[in-house]
């Protein structure tokens, strides 16, 4: 089945390439099609997924190159069927963000974007350190290729910077693969890279302290520079700015998950000793990286770097949860276990909270930022917010990102409440401060995220100069006797609206919502004059909606005001983001849907790594609960 | 019907008005999203009716439930009090107490409840939200006199709201919109009270906060709000404010949690025999745990004190209390309805419900009780201070909105439980009434407004013919002109840097200072605003009287225990003398008074608009008064005219410029509502009359049924009757003393008194105009300073953390690029390097092993 999912996008990639059309829309069905038959085959894993059950399961094995131990190893836990799951369900919502976005090179687009989806998925389930290390890398080109051929203007450096600087971490990891693979040898017998055996060997009997240290570091540094870690994260912003909008949703919702979850499968379990002991410096970082990444998402002027450097503060949530459940584990130089840490499943499964709901709504957050991007070809606040208001022009629109960025905020009832909530509860039964300093992130995220939501959807605001309004505008030529008399009825109708300021904008039938628009007709200023003789503005409601001419009596910022085109979301944009925002609010709302698959996973790596001579009393504890 | 038919309706309650809001959210998404009204179709307008037709059967049958609820809980006996609070009793017995009054025994996750008190039904689970490890957080509902209480408030003035709204927002485009937010809001509110464990409070906290935020944010396409912060802008303000309440309110909770899973919970657990996995955050089970800890001095009394300061700070943000009320004024922005339902009657008083529903906590830490009433003598202080001076009647209301809630809180802080919910209830009807008067007000003075724009672009064609008979193209033209620089000049103001504020500003429909002699035109408002504002001075045997002499009651006789509470009583009674005063400035300035200042106000804007815009298009000679001239409409001079005019408005435009302006009666939705609040706001104090002179009262036997634990860690002090009487006699006084200041200033000699103190004042009037300069402190040094630090750190991560990447980078491509050149071709240099790599292999050899040649 695993096996199945991992080379389906293969053959959806081939037949794209292969295809004898140059109809974009069939590369764009095919790979519509691949895309859903996974979701569809990774649905029927996590249904069938038996969640009391340890260890992992839909396991297939088979030798493979015997001289080096390496063998076909895939399975999946608790934490990576999730993670598969989530995967499958952004690279549907990826397809469908590029329908009409990307338009040039199609065929090669979606080849890289399934290549890309064959990683991913490989990633999560490969139970092989060779295995793993070939998906792994297999992830970094096809992603390099998004960003450096649809990417922005500058999108060559930031696919230099992204390729090179997460394979130096790569590279560091395959070192200490290497050095593993000797370590273990004794321990296990016989030269093996399979991870399952490997893990089982170290749990027994605990690798060499110094080398934990070290190869702590050097999978860390790996996996550090994938989440992104503080100080490791500069890459992200300046790919997300650059990648195209799916390639963003892909990056953040699941390839930083990538590095979140090495620490899950390798660090922790292989290296508990040393990962007690240096979990006070992950702390550290994970909480600087929380507070710093809100702080600095703040004031960036691009929507696509805001988002980024809010996932570095999510991120940041994942780490402080993990190594805070790591903090009460393991530990042959620490003091005796408290038993109050031993039971601190909030931090665990908080952090793999974190990475689900991260990924559906900062997913969710750059599709949203894609749909704008569409329209004004801009992402920088200050130029939508002079543009329009958007949220007038596309309410359902504005409504979905709403819950994407309220989520994103953590309000409860939304995804994003329950990861949060269970980090910081965990961080606070290892020490309350933790918490406090976490908890201003609360304060943060809700001012970058609103007011940015404010800037972008509800336009300039407090910007009216009766002075200058009123010195422009030295004749209304336009309005003939026929349209006064329309205006003298139009504003006793609309007489109440004005009054309270409230100005409707007349919304041309044409501007329905539906599907089949293409992005040259989405694009601003080809038709941002008004129709002749359309429902003109009333005087009243002329305030907001203007006149839509340098003449006209003040300028509104609006300046696509009346017939222009700026049509809400279309059928590929609204497939793509209400089902996602339905299941986020869902999953907020019912959170077991989720937190069933983490508990065994919890328990199992806190067995795992506990002690070897506190061990029968732990697995007492943790199995009395 | 039993509790458990009780337990098995509760559900509906909150169901109700969330299916209501889900579903007018669909069918507006569906069928109406942003239109405006003009141009909806005959079935798109009849689903936009249909959407305040679910939201208001969805409340009333809200209403219904809990009303059963509430005469459910009211038909069982009273708990078994060991201790009574009567004032002879006056020995605490706080450790007997403590441990036995614990309302609900043992409480397992799973396990079906053993009712100890009759009047506290509880649904432990519905299903578990958060099952990880040994944090389980149910959900579940909770109904007992607190909350019967609460909820047949929320519902009830959500119902009077709702209706109200249709009158209101009758011509807004965004009709739908509310009445999907307003259902939604009515369910968060709900669940807020209904909620049994504390994640699920702040679930809530968080939910009302969301719909406050949208409802702000309501008008967000508004451009000019007369220098008000605008609607968007004051959404956030609101959400952010809120949140940094939040933050201390989230970590109070993580540490009861985490003193749950210490001795505190297991002692407890182990005491009552619960194993397995329970709800350590269900209030049963905390204040249980913690109780039992306090009795045994198993827990640190720091501790106790930290937590209850955190939760103390949320409900600061979410009850507006100093320094965290900043937000409170400027969500005036959203509509008026709004204002009375959240942002006065029920979402603000959410703090103090959750300081009373934590009650078993706070009455054991009189540290964070001081605070409590520090903070809240600060605020009614601060707030009825600054309703002094505003002159947005909106602004008014909202900082004695402020004001009152610093009463219920120092009521709080001293241990006066049953006075602060008290008041709780008569503020929600007579504030609700107030804000939902100022609407009615406002909604008029737009009107009045517009029937004048109208008139102005009739009169100004007809004078553009007269002038221009030869040239028709340009007498329409500077007709129009001149109508639109009228019209924008009423609306904007005409000159920036004016001083006259009429100048600067606009007509301002909210501005008190263009109103007056409005009751003539509007009865049933006026009428039903002056009993509102009674309740709110403290007229005597109105519900504001009662309740906040209540208040006034116990701070005094607390002050024999600790003499601060003098000190609380002291400025307590100052801020009513404020209240009283400021509640009367506005009645007499906007209902009383011999002129109606609109109809000048706009003749000189309209002038000044209309002068300009002349010489603009050169046209000589030019008096505005030919066009327009209006005139008060209830002058009987011009009476016989209004009614000319009112009677044929929209057909004949045939007067002169003699137009007189009256304002016109809202509509009957509107103003019966109005008339019912009128009524409850002297109705509600009869259930809580001081129970010194009148023995206890209905709603102190009530309520005293969710204050037991609390009250037995430290009952009421003792009130002799003659003390409260001399007090109520006293208050009454005070109260109508602010009445006759305001009478003598603002009825009597409007046009100069006023003014006069004003300039007497000095300083501390500016001070009090300015709001005692909150907002412009914080933009300083936290907006301002945190916007400078967060755009120096976003420096940093550009040029020091990106800077070190890039440069490790370059440092890379530089060496290569040297390193490069020591390929050079010429075999003669490789073998010099050999020669120099061998003479340093020997050195280092020599070096290290000592080899000797």
């Amino acid at each position: 089945m695993l096996s199945v999912m991992t080379y389906i996008p293969l053959i959806g990639a081939v037949i794209i390439a292969v295809l004898p059309t140059k109809n974009p829309n069939a590369f764009r069905w095919i790979a519509l099609l691949t895309t859903l038959i996974n979701f569809g085959l990774s649905l029927y894993t996590t249904l069938g997924f038996n969640r009391g059950q340890p260890g992992y399961q839909f396991e297939e094995k088979a030798n493979w190159i015997g001289s080096i131990g390496a063998g076909y190893h895939m399975g999946v836990d608790g934490v990576s069927v999730l993670m598969v799951q989530l995967n499958a369900l952004l690279f549907v919502t990826a397809v469908l963000a590029s329908w009409f976005s990307i338009q040039k090179r199609v065929r090669e687009y979606f080849v890289a974007l399934l290549i890309l989806n064959i990683g991913l998925v490989g990633v999560f389930c490969a139970l092989d350190f060779f295995l793993f290390y070939i998906f792994w890398e297999l992830v970094l080109i096809p992603m390099a290729i998004l960003i450096g051929v649809w990417g922005g203007a500058n999108r060559i450096y930031a696919a230099y910077k992204f390729f090179i600087y997460t394979l130096v971490g790569s590279l560091l990891m395959l070192v200490a693969i290497i050095a593993l693979y000797f370590q273990a040898q004794p321990l296990v017998g016989y030269f093996t890279l399979d991870i399952v055996e490997i893990t089982n060997a170290t749990a027994g009997h605990p690798l060499n302290y110094t080398f934990q240290i070290l190869a702590f570091l050097a999978f860390g540094s790996a996996f550090a520079i994938k989440v992104p870690l503080w100080p490791f994260h500069t890459w992200l912003p300046d790919a997300h700015t650059e990648a195209p909008t799916a390639g963003s949703v892909i990056l953040a919702g699941t390839m930083l998950k990538m590095g979140c979850y090495g620490f899950i499968r390798f660090n922790l379990p292989l290296f508990p000793d040393a990962s007690k002991d240096l979990a006070p410096l992950m702390i550290a970082l994970a909480i600087i990286a929380i507070i710093y990444g809100a702080m600095v998402a703040l004031v960036q002027p691009d929507m696509k770097k805001l988002v980024a450097y809010s996932s570095v503060s999510h991120m940041g949530f994942v780490i402080l949860g993990l190594f805070a459940f790591a903090y009460g584990l393991g530990g042959s130089s620490g003091t005796t276990t408290n038993a109050l840490l031993l039971h601190n499943s909030q931090a665990f499964e908080g952090a793999v909270f974190v990475m689900f709901a991260h990924g559906l709504l900062t997913g969710g957050l750059f599709l949203g930022v894609g749909v704008i991007y569409e329209r004004t070809h801009t992402r920088d606040i200050k130029t939508i917010q002079n543009t329009t208001r958007v949220a007038s022009r596309m309410p359902v629109y504005a409504t979905i990102f709403l819950l994407y960025a309220m989520g994103s905020i953590g309000l409860p009832g939304i995804a994003g409440f329950v990861g949060e909530f269970l980090v910081m509860q965990g961080a606070f039964r290892v020490n309350g401060w933790l918490s406090f300093a976490t908890s201003f992130v609360i304060i943060f995220a809700a001012v970058y995220l609103l007011w940015m939501y404010q800037r972008v959807f509800f336009g300039k605001i407090g910007d009216y100069d009766p002075a200058v309004a009123l010195s422009h505008g030295a004749g209304h030529s336009e309005h003939t006797p026929d349209t006064a008399a329309t205006n003298q009825s139009g504003m006793a109708v609309g007489a109440d609206n004005s009054a309270h300021g409230e100005h409707g904008l007349p919304m041309p039938a044409s501007e329905k919502y539906g599907s089949g628009a293409g992005p040259d007709t989405n694009r601003v200023g080809t038709d941002t004059l008004p129709e002749k003789g359309s429902t003109h503005a009333t005087p009243a409601a002329g305030h907001d909606t203007g006149h839509n001419t340098t003449r006209g009596h003040h300028t509104d910022p609006d300046i696509l005001a009346n017939g222009a085109k700026f049509p809400d979301l279309n059928l590929p944009e609204g497939l793509a983001l209400i089902p996602m925002g339905i299941l986020s609010v869902l999953v907020g709302v019912v959170p077991a849907l989720v937190l069933d698959f983490l508990t065994t996973s919890g328990s199992n790596l806190a067995v795992t790594m506990v002690e070897h001579s506190d061990k029968v009393a732990a697995i007492v504890q943790l199995v009395g609960k | 019907m039993t509790a458990k038919d009780i337990e098995s309706i509760l559900w509906l309650i909150p169901a109700i008005p969330l299916a209501a809001a889900l579903l007018n959210g669909l069918l507006s998404i569906l069928f109406l999203r942003s239109k405006p009204k003009q141009s909806l179709s005959g079935g798109q307008r009849a689903v936009r009716g249909a959407t305040s037709a679910i939201g208001i059967a969805a409340i009333l049958s809200a209403l219904v439930i809990s009303i059963i609820g509430l005469s459910f809980l009211l038909s069982q006996p009273a708990p078994a009090e060991p201790v009574e609070h009567t004032a002879t009793q006056q020995v605490a017995q706080a450790n007997d107490g403590s441990s036995a009054k614990l309302a609900a025994p043992a409480l397992q996750a799973t396990g079906s409840t053993e009712q100890a008190n009759p009047r506290r039904i509880e649904v432990q689970k519905v299903y578990t939200w958060i099952p990880s490890g040994d944090l389980q957080v149910n959900l579940g509902f909770l109904i007992d006199p607190l909350t019967a209480m609460m909820l047949v408030v929320v519902n009830t003035i959500s119902l009077l709201v709702h209706i109200f709204s249709t009158g209101y927002m009758k011509e807004d485009n965004g009709y739908h919109r509310f009445f999907t937010y307003l259902p939604f809001f009515t369910f968060s509110m709900i669940m807020l009270v209904m909620s049994n464990n504390f994640l699920l409070l702040y679930v809530f906290w968080e939910a009302v906060g969301l719909s406050s935020y949208l409802l702000i944010g309501f008008w967000f396409s508004k451009k000019y709000d007369w220098g008000r912060l605008l609607p968007p802008a004051s959404g956030v303000k609101a959400f952010v404010v809120n949140r940094i309440g939040d933050f201390g309110f989230s970590l109070g909770i993580m540490w009861i949690f985490v003193t749950m899973l210490g001795t505190v919970g297991s002692d407890y657990a182990a005491k009552h025999n619960i194993t397995g996995i329970w709800d350590r955050l269900n209030y049963a089970n905390v204040f249980g745990a913690f109780n039992e800890a306090i009795a045994n001095n198993a827990l640190s009394g720091t501790a106790l004190t930290f937590i209850c300061i955190l939760l103390f700070m949320g409900a600061m943000g979410k009850s507006a209390q100093v320094p965290l009320h900043v937000w409170l004024p400027d969500a005036m922005a959203g509509p008026t309805p709004v204002s009375a339902l959240i942002h006065a009657a029920t979402m603000v008083t959410a703090g103090v419900y959750m300081v009373g529903r934590v009650s078993p906590l706070f009455s054991h830490t009189n540290e964070a009780m001081l605070v409590i009433s520090i903070i809240g003598i600060v605020t009614a202080f601060f707030g009825s201070t600054v309703g002094c001076t505003q002159k947005d009647i909106k602004a008014v209301m909202a900082y004695s909105t402020v004001s009152q809630l610093g009463y219920m809180f120092f009521a709080l802080g001293v241990f006066g439980w049953v006075a602060a919910f008290f008041h709780l209830m008569t503020h929600a009807f007579f504030k609700g009434l107030l804000f939902l008067g100022c609407g009615s007000v406002i909604h008029a003075n737009e009107e009045t407004i517009h029937e004048g724009f109208h008139t102005i672009q009739h009169n100004a064609q007809d004078w553009a013919r007269r002038r221009f008979p030869d040239d028709p193209q340009r007498a329409d033209e500077v007709g129009f002109e001149l109508f639109e620089a009228a019209e924008h000049a009423i609306e904007y103001g005409v000159d920036k840097n004016s001083k006259n504020e009429l100048l600067r500003m606009g007509l301002d429909p909210q501005n008190m200072d263009y109103m007056g002699n409005l009751g003539k035109g509007m009865k049933i408002t006026a009428i039903s605003m002056t009993f509102g504002a009674a309740a709110l001075a403290g007229i005597p045997f109105t519900a504001g009287f009662w309740s906040k002499d209540d208040i006034l009651g116990i701070t005094f006789s607390r002050g024999a225990e600790n003499s601060f509470d003098y000190v609380i009583y002291a400025l307590g009674i100052f801020a009513a003398l404020l209240t009283a005063f400021y509640s009367f400035r506005m009645i007499f300035s906007v209902f009383f008074g011999k002129e109606f200042r609109l109809p000048a106000a706009m003749n000189t804007l309209a002038y000044e608009g209309m002068r300009r815009k002349a010489t603009e298009l050169g046209i000589a000679n030019f008096n505005p008064a030919e066009i327009v001239n209006f005139v008060d409409g209830y002058d009987p001079a011009n009476a016989a005219a209004a009614a000319h005019t009112h009677g044929e408005a929209e057909t004949a435009h045939s007067h002169g410029p003699n137009v007189p302006l009256a304002v016109v009666e809202s509509p009957l939705n509107m103003s019966l509502p109005l008339a019912f609040l009128a009524f409850m706001s002297i109705a509600t104090g009869y259930i809580g009359l001081p129970g010194a002179i009148f023995g206890e009262s209905p709603l102190e036997k009530f309520l005293n049924g969710s204050f037991g634990p609390a009250l037995a860690v430290k009952p009421l002090p003792v009130e002799s009757a003659s003390t409260t009487t001399i007090l109520l006699v006293f208050s009454g006084l005070v109260a109508l003393a602010g009445v006759f200041i305001a009478y003598l200033m603002y009825h009597r000699n409007r046009a100069t008194l006023p003014v006069r103190a004003g300039k007497l004042a000095g300083p501390l009037y500016a001070f009090s105009r300015n709001k005692w300069y909150w907002d412009e402190v914080y933009n300083l040094l936290v907006v301002q300073a945190g916007l400078l630090t967060m755009r120096g750190l976003s420096m940093f991560d550009k040029y020091v953390i990106d800077g070190a990447v890039n440069g490790v980078a370059w440092l890379t491509k530089q060496s290569a690029r040297q390193l490069r050149k020591v390929q050079t071709g010429f075999v003669g240099n490789y073998a010099f390097y050999m020669a120099i790599g061998l003479v340093l292999i020997v050195a280092l050899f020599y070096v290290t092993n000592g080899i000797k040649f």
